[in-house]
């Protein structure tokens, strides 16, 4: 597409764009609210962090560790939002095939924590690599699919992408990381759909995905079944697989309108509420906050996936606007997923919540997500005039 | 808008448009529907007492959510937040059928009546049988043990999406079949 654009220029006599012009049109067609938003999101996940472990001597360590992770975080959104998108559809393969060979290498040499093999250890430094398997999935799904709009018609177009995320579903539900796994196929959904995939396909991959999620149920570990009984019934063990659901919703109902106030919650602090800092930041933050700072927590999400949907209708090729389709399936699903959760109304899956859980992984992740994101939107125009 | 030195050339050629666009709206409302159903939730936890305040919310969500495809896409999660919220498994149906009237009483109101139109608002009824259907599972036949409340508020929603699918079906074949049709319907009959 550019390679055109920019042929037509030199026909009609006019040079090419410097980097320097190229630069200052980059910036000047930056997505600066969604910039905004997202850095003031890690900075509210850094606050209300503090807050949720102040008085909890095992935690307080985070704090700098997260500190530093939220400045590594933010220096890879400039990167991936600086670095031409296009460059990724080149590179997309290859980071495709590197994190898929770290996720079969976690299986082997991983870190054990909590019965689930996620990490790998690199001296101080413990990474997760199905993090930024996520973004290799929607890069390479979308060079596949941007190209070719005539094969979604055919069995052809849906195997692919279906086979591409797939396999680093199959390699993290082994780990067992059953949140993140499914979370593949919502990106497969949603990069399908704005690809263009006929209804009817849709609606017999949907069937399928459930289909294929139903017969998976007798595989899945005890504590994950446990948890999806528990999701219809949390009274059912209160004090076992429904502990979590019940002191979450303890905490979000004892937040009231304006919340305890900042480092004041008692359900993470006293350890009634399990991984507050982590998968149930959101009911610990609404403890602290209350009502009022869970809506305004809400509408700064709701904003960012409005500001995505948009960079997806702004793009400037079918890669671009494929590629923020896949990130906004991803960020919603955990944005919504997570929410859902801790208020007891999807079963817990270990999803967390963007910007505010603590993990650096996920942080980085989330912020070069949003880099990606901001790069598309940047380079909606196509160059026509000096 | 434009750009230093890169004003827009066109509209996108990738750009999701004409039938691909109910798809997206339809998304859209999904995930409007899913924000407002956090809150929604949020509310009740502060007052649990006043959290069936809930269908007036929805309510007005819906009266002011254009177009048709993201009303029907708000109405997924908000149905069923309002099943899984319930304390009184009969009375959820109804608000179903309340739903699904004002819903085909605004299709009655629009100037045209599309087969998109009438497949969203087709995907609305079923999400309100699947709002029913979570709702049986909760509180009818797993928890309570109300084999019959539940079975009943099954039907209910049932019977609530059947006839407002047989008044949608009504006015399209009207529409459809009279001399001046509108000129989006043309359009949207039109192969």
């Amino acid at each position: 597409m550019s390679t055109a654009t920019y042929a037509v220029t030199r026909e009609a006599g006019e040079s090419p764009p410097t980097g320097n012009r190229r630069a200052l049109a980059f910036v000047s067609n930056l997505d600066f609210p969604l910039l905004a938003v997202a850095v003031l999101l890690g900075l509210i996940g850094l606050f209300s962090l503090q807050g949720a472990v102040s008085g909890v001597p095992r935690l307080e360590a985070a704090i700098p560790r997260h500190a530093v992770f939220l400045v590594v975080a933010i220096g890879a959104m400039l990167v991936t939002m600086w670095v031409d998108y296009r460059w990724l559809n080149r590179a997309a393969v290859m980071l495709y095939v590197a994190n898929l060979a770290l996720l079969v290498v976690v299986l082997f040499a991983g870190t054990r924590v909590n019965d689930a093999t996620r990490w790998l250890q690199a001296g101080p430094v413990s990474f997760q690599p199905s993090e930024t398997m996520k973004i290799a999935t929607v890069l390479v799904c979308a060079q596949w699919l941007a190209p070719r709009p005539e094969v979604l018609g055919e069995w052809k177009g849906v195997f692919v992408p279906g086979v591409l995320c797939g396999l680093p579903a199959l390699l993290v539900l082994v780990q067992p990381d059953l949140g993140t796994a499914s979370l593949f196929f919502v990106m497969f959904l949603g990069m399908m759909l704005m690809a263009g995939v006929p209804k009817r396909r849709l609606a017999a991959i949907v069937t399928g995905i459930l289909l294929g999620f139903a017969c998976c149920y007798p595989f899945l570990k005890p504590y994950q079944q446990a948890r999806l009984h528990t999701f219809l019934n949390p009274e059912a063990d209160p004090m076992g697989a429904g502990y979590n659901i019940i002191q979450s919703q303890v905490a979000i109902g004892s937040g009231g309108w304006f919340g305890r106030g900042w480092g004041e919650g008692t359900q993470g602090t006293h350890r009634f509420l399990p991984e507050h800092h982590t998968d149930f930041i959101f009911a610990s933050y609404v403890e602290q906050f209350g009502f009022v700072g869970g809506v305004v927590l809400l509408g700064l999400f709701l904003f960012v996936i409005l500001r995505m949907l948009r960079a997806m209708d702004l793009a400037r090729d079918r890669f671009g606007g494929i590629v923020v389709a896949g990130l906004l399936a991803v960020f919603s699903f955990h944005v919504l997923f997570n929410v859902g959760m801790t208020m007891g109304v999807l079963p817990v899956t270990g999803l967390p919540l963007p910007f505010l859980s603590y993990g650096g992984s996920f942080l980085v992740s989330t912020f070069a997500l949003i880099g990606i994101v901001l790069n598309v939107a940047s380079r909606r125009y196509t160059f026509v005039g000096p | 808008m434009t750009g230093a030195g890169f004003p827009r050339a066109g509209a996108p050629p990738w750009a999701v448009r004409g039938r691909d666009q109910p798809g997206r709206e339809l998304a859209l409302g999904v995930l409007l529907g899913c924000v407002a159903s956090a809150v929604w939730l949020l509310w009740a936890g502060v007052l649990p007492h006043w959290r069936l305040e809930g269908p007036i919310v929805a309510l007005v969500l819906l009266g002011f959510a254009r177009p048709l495809p993201v009303q029907a896409g708000l109405l997924v999660p908000l149905c069923l937040t309002a099943a899984w919220m319930s304390v009184i498994p009969i009375s959820w149906p109804f608000l179903a059928a309340g739903i699904a009237f004002f819903l085909s009483n605004l299709v009655a109101r629009t100037e045209a009546v599309s087969h998109f139109d009438l497949a969203h608002a087709g995907f609305a009824l079923v999400a309100m049988a699947a709002g029913g259907a979570v709702l049986v599972l909760q509180h009818g036949l797993l928890v309570t043990g109300g084999m019959l409340s539940g079975s009943v508020a099954f039907l209910a929603a049932v019977w609530a999406g059947w006839s407002a699918w047989c008044r949608l079906n009504a006015i399209v074949i009207r529409r459809g079949g009279s001399d001046d049709v509108p000129p989006a319907l043309s359009r949207s009959l039109v192969p």
